[in-house]
């Protein structure tokens, strides 16, 4: 470029260019002006102007470059993001928490996806019009919406936990400045029926009772994200970037409850609570040969979706949480221990006197009577308390203690419920001469219902224990199932002991037992009646505390199926549990083998020999 | 290149300095022809200027000039049809792109539509089906919950006997505690 203007012999032949027959046969042809005068400066001159031009154009664009290096390649980076983040918006995704179902894959619990409905005022053109619109969808008062419509922040929520049909009819108004946030919401269907097993979430969605707390961490899933370009209306591009984390569903948990069962559990313990004298009660259903729960239930219940507006003393699970004095159902244990270490025989005979001396106090029977010559059978069945410290003196407390601790007694049964209690056993060597009278007949040791129930189901699966468990298996987001591991089964007393109480316990239903009324039509019932003190907890004595009426058995005798434990806190009553939980314990049998399709095995109770001829000695 | 222009117009100075007529008058007289050139710099008006005390090289330098403008235009032609052509492919493809993702949102918005749909009607039927629904529903419809139930066994000698005892169903609503 230089060359054009500081050659003056170009310049006629370009001004030659544009008048191609003017300048021809001209000596000096005519140039612009500013070429005349471009042609009066020497050569000198020009050539330092042609430098400082030269220089002057470098410099600008070595700043011109500079600045480029700068922008693209040290800020660079800073400036894309920037510019990247005015374009990308970002949206939290829920990951939808895993369902919980009973064995048969009834969902007890699931979430499904909702919106949560929120606004930026700034963007709302009519605060009055959008409230009155959206006010009968919402079921929120149109002036608490107008007033939050109006606000000063960009970010108000309206509503939460709005279904998909209601976000859709909202979407459909084409309103200006609402939009929506997922909020997946927990139902679950069944309510109060395994409401305690569930448990519920608290308003953030984690776990606080039940199987939602002790699964949590496999329920709740991983949140993701979804990282969209959008236009200028804020909706995201169809064909712009599209940098998302998709969120990892929740675990699915399967429990081993049977949602039917556990719904005629329910309904029954609520009937009993109904009745009045009772104030709470507990039923557990154990399969015999497994040791799953098939159904758990206490009244009164609560329905998990209604948990934050209940009453905090009602959120949990008694029959794991609740301890009590079990009174003569724990004789099963005192005569099974005496049995197995060979001390008596189901038709030992022996003359039980109606009281008995223990340290500073008389334990009587629940009648006192002269003394009558009862076989073992005979003690059971009537529940005698003195024939029953009679044995236990024989077994001694530091075996009876042993035995108690085998049969679980003191210790978690390890359920995948959280709160879990261990019950009351001190070590024998604390016990008083009174307490060592009073433990094995069910006094001053504390169980749950769980663990009594886990004591005949070690007497009806043969003298094998197996710990009671509640979950059967865990299935991840990937469908991967993953069964849970059972728990080993182990022996408390031998198979020839454990057939031997099964037939003292069918005498307590049969005839002249405390129990008829724990008879189920068509099959062999065996089982216990307590009746123990409950703690007055206005003095902390035994006075006008009123009772814990138990009943614990299993059905068919002969083929034990299910364990079933009842029991009924009364305060203003003295019933006996042989008047009160066996009819509870009879119609829940009752139903749990017809609904299992358990035929009755034909077979007649044997005759039972429950008084016999002491031998003099 | 303005190298190269330097060294050029310093020959060319020099030279019209001393015959500074000689110069001008060629020069006049071939720039019309040598115009389509000016865009390849002074290299190819250099041999001309030389060349131009010969008054004969003219006609010898319009055809030289004159050649490449022939050979030139079809592949300014190729080289802007092949701009366009490319230039409509993309507009093309960037349009078939935009279309699919298109039809892909709707068709993930439908999805998620139908997907919600499922699982409203999930959600009725896991509602119809709890226990207590059922039992109520079994209820309205006049049933009522089943006693004890009798099983009919058959031997192996084809021989039948009855175990349990069946009892009557009770009047409906009769018996709220049921079975």
């Amino acid at each position: 470029m230089p060359t054009r203007s500081s050659d003056p012999s170009r310049r006629p032949a370009r001004a030659g260019e544009r008048r191609p027959g003017a300048g021809r046969d001209v000596l000096r042809p005519r140039g612009e002006p500013g070429a005349r005068r471009a042609r009066g400066l020497s050569p000198v001159v020009r050539s330092r102007r042609d430098r400082i031009g030269l220089v002057a154009m470098v410099a600008l664009l070595v700043a011109v470059v500079v600045k480029l290096v700068v922008l693209q390649g040290i800020d660079g980076s800073a400036y894309a993001q920037a510019a990247e983040n005015d374009r990308m918006r970002t949206f939290d995704i829920s990951a939808i928490r895993g369902e919980i179902v009973d064995r048969d894959g009834n969902r007890l619990a699931y979430s499904v996806g909702a919106s949560r409905v929120v606004a930026d005022p700034t963007i709302v053109p009519d605060p009055e019009r959008t409230a009155l619109a959206l006010t009968t969808l919402l079921h929120v008062p149109a002036g608490e919406l107008t007033q939050e419509l109006s606000g000063e922040g960009r970010y108000v929520v309206l509503a939460e936990q709005v279904d998909t049909a209601t976000t859709d009819a909202i979407t459909e108004l084409g309103l200006d400045g609402i939009s929506f946030e997922d909020d997946p919401v927990r139902l679950y269907p069944a309510g109060t029926v395994g409401g305690q097993i569930v448990g519920f979430v608290g308003r953030d969605g984690d776990g606080l009772a039940g199987i939602e707390q002790r699964y949590q961490d496999v329920l709740a899933g991983t949140d993701g994200v979804r990282r969209v370009e959008v236009g200028a209306g804020g909706r995201p591009i169809p064909s712009g970037i599209d940098d998302s984390t998709p969120a990892v569903d929740g675990g699915s948990v399967q429990l081993t409850i049977d949602e039917d069962l556990q719904y005629v559990v329910q309904q029954r313990m609520d009937v009993e609570c109904a009745a009045g004298e009772t104030t709470q009660g507990s039923a557990v259903v154990l399969d015999v040969q497994t040791g799953e729960v098939a159904a758990m239930a206490t009244c009164p219940g609560y329905d998990p979706s209604l948990a934050g507006s209940t009453d905090p003393e009602l959120l949990g699970n008694p029959a794991v949480s609740d301890v009590f004095e079990p009174g003569s159902v724990m004789k099963a244990v005192t005569l099974a221990a005496a049995i197995e270490d060979g001390h008596a025989t189901p038709s030992t005979v022996l003359s039980v006197p109606g009281h008995i001396q223990a340290g500073d106090r008389v334990v009587t029977d629940a009648h006192d009577h002269a003394p009558i010559d009862w076989t073992v059978t005979g003690i059971l069945a009537k529940s005698s308390n003195v024939g029953t410290i009679m044995l236990a003196r024989e077994v001694g407390d530091a075996r009876l203690e042993e035995y108690m601790r085998a049969f679980g007694l003191g210790s978690t049964t390890g359920i995948e419920l959280p709160g879990e209690s261990a019950g009351i056993l001190q070590d024998s060597a604390d016990w008083t001469e009174s307490r060592a009278a009073n433990i094995p007949i069910g006094q001053g040791v504390s169980v749950t219902a769980l663990q009594m129930a886990s004591v005949y189901q070690t007497i009806a699966n043969g003298g094998v224990r197996i710990e009671p468990r509640l979950v059967s298996s865990v299935t991840a987001a990937d469908g991967t199932v993953t069964q849970q591991a059972r728990p080993e089964g182990t022996r408390v007393v031998s198979e020839s002991t454990a057939d031997q109480m099964a037939y003292m316990l069918e005498a307590v239903v049969g005839p002249g037992g405390t129990a008829p009324l724990g008879e189920v039509d068509g099959f062999r019932v065996a089982g216990k009646t307590g009746t123990a003190q409950r703690a007055n907890p206005d003095c902390s004595c035994y006075a006008g505390g009123g009772y814990f009426t138990t009943f614990v058995g299993f059905a068919p005798a002969d083929a034990p199926r299910y364990v079933i434990a009842v029991d009924l806190e009364r305060p203003s009553s003295d019933a006996e549990g042989g008047q009160v939980a066996a009819p509870v314990f009879a119609d829940l049998m009752q139903y749990a083998l017809t609904s299992a399709d358990v035929v009755p095995s034909g077979t007649t109770r044997p005759e039972f020999q429950l008084t016999g001829t002491a031998p003099t000695n | 290149m303005s190298a190269t222009a330097r060294v050029q117009t310093g020959a060319l100075r020099a030279r019209s300095s001393a015959a500074p007529r000689t110069a001008a008058r060629p020069a006049t007289r071939t720039s019309p022809r040598t115009s389509p050139t000016r865009r390849t710099g002074p290299v190819h008006v250099r041999p001309q200027l030389r060349l131009v005390t010969a008054p004969v090289g003219t006609p010898t330098r319009t055809r030289r000039t004159a050649a490449p403008r022939r050979r030139r235009a079809p592949f300014v032609i190729l080289v802007v049809s092949l701009l366009a052509v490319t230039a409509l492919a993309l507009l093309a493809l960037n349009t078939a792109i935009a279309v699919d993702s298109l039809n892909a949102s709707e068709q993930r918005a439908t999805n998620t539509e139908l997907a919600q749909q499922v699982e409203r009607l999930e959600q009725q039927v896991t509602t119809a089906r709890t226990p207590s629904q059922l039992a109520a529903a079994a209820a309205a419809a006049g049933l009522v919950p089943a006693g004890a139930a009798g099983h009919v066994v058959l031997g192996p000698d084809g021989t039948s006997v009855v175990r349990g005892t069946p009892v009557p169903a009770t009047v409906p609503g009769a018996d709220p505690a049921g079975g």
